[in-house]
């Protein structure tokens, strides 16, 4: 019998962020709201956007949606455009965006299913469950932890390949926070011995992060994984 | 005998052709890992051995619940509860048993004379897709 070791990313309900200029390409969002940013790709993980006009500036293409209320499991686009104005907010299928690194990138109106941005637009994305936003390893597949700096370590997996390539999942974490988080492994591979169960080791379910240890003594503020590509 | 829990897979085909249905040993398995919000795939030792890519069972459960207010779609647990069944099941001691172990079956050809252990599996599983190598 073995036990297993579960992990989600820091994710948020949802995360804005503001135009400073008329542009399509959004800034990033922070690394403070959705986790580390650089590979920060997976779109699925986006259920919804949408965007608040500044003062009416913006131009949508026709296809331009709003949705009354139901935003979850799928977005309740209803088939009426919404005229832009001061204040008015407007939603876009993610599936027609693109997002890479942290950053949105919105297609102008004269794509369906596009919106030109305007200056001090407010767009705002909606998390969900997505590609590696959560994983787990049986106990075993554990190698080995490292420090890589005061505030970050990994932890390394035997790769879901199987090959001499590891699978790493990397820990921003307090200063020195290495042995707590090193004692909060050893407790998750050794504390229910042969159980057969699922431990929750580091969970950053909207945004909070929740490790085994309530405490989180190792001030552990986000996590990211990077499995061997090719799985 | 080997105690160890043997993890049964099955399509809903009728295990009559390519990928309908797979067994793999629990000590095969490598990882779990989220697709989407509502896939959730196993992975296992290749049989191959080669390592060059894991054989998986994607598993297809249920979306989050609708939500109107706030989009909370992140609260979802349903990949969490397949995670954890699974991990139930492959590591449950079932010592009196020939440790056959049905994660998900999805057609009518239950394995014979499984007594009490043969069942159709995790319900929260609605389809599933089996990738070998």
């Amino acid at each position: 019998m073995e036990n297993y070791l579960y992990f989600r990313k820091n994710r948020p309900v949802s995360a804005s962020v503001t135009l400073g200029s008329a542009t399509q390409t959004c800034p990033a969002f922070s690394a403070a709201d959705i986790g580390v940013i650089t590979n920060n790709d997976n779109e699925n993980e986006i259920a919804a956007i949408s965007i608040k006009s500044l003062d009416g500036g913006g131009t949508g293409h026709a296809t331009i949606l709003f949705t009354p209320s139901a935003i979850l499991p799928t977005v309740a686009y209803t088939t009426d455009a919404l005229a832009i104005a001061t204040g008015t907010t407007h939603w876009i299928n993610p599936a027609d965006q693109a997002y890479e690194n942290g950053v949105l990138t919105i297609d102008g109106h004269g794509t369906s299913g596009g919106y030109t941005l305007d200056t001090g637009d407010i767009v705002t994305a909606y998390w969900q469950t997505g590609l590696e936003t959560a994983f787990m390893y049986p106990v075993s597949a554990l190698k080995g932890i490292v420090a890589t700096d005061t505030n970050t370590s990994s932890l390394t997996f035997a790769s879901l390949k199987g090959d001499s390539t590891d699978d790493v999942i990397t820990i921003e974490h307090a200063a020195d926070g290495f042995d707590a988080l090193a004692k909060m492994m050893n407790d998750a591979c050794n504390a229910y011995p042969r159980d057969g169960r699922i431990i929750k080791v580091i969970d950053g379910h909207d945004g909070n992060v929740v490790t085994l240890d309530a405490n989180n003594a190792a001030g552990i503020t986000t996590i990211e994984f990077a499995p061997e590509s090719g799985y | 005998m080997r105690q160890e829990n043997y993890l049964y897979f099955a399509t809903s085909g009728q295990n009559d052709a390519d990928k309908d249905a797979v067994m793999y040993p629990a000590s095969s398995f490598r990882g779990a890992v989220t697709i989407s919000s509502t896939t959730t795939e196993l992975f296992f030792a290749p049989r191959d051995g080669t390592g060059t890519v894991a054989d998986g069972v994607l598993c297809t459960h249920a979306d989050v619940a609708a939500n109107t207010v706030d989009g909370n779609a992140y609260g979802s647990t349903q990949h969490y509860t397949v995670m954890e069944k699974f991990a139930q099941l492959a590591s449950g001691n079932k010592m009196n048993t020939n440790n056959f172990t049905v994660v998900k079956d999805l057609n009518t050809n239950l394995p014979s004379n499984e007594g009490a252990i043969s069942s159709t599996g995790l319900s929260e599983i609605t389809a599933i897709t089996i990738t070998t190598h």
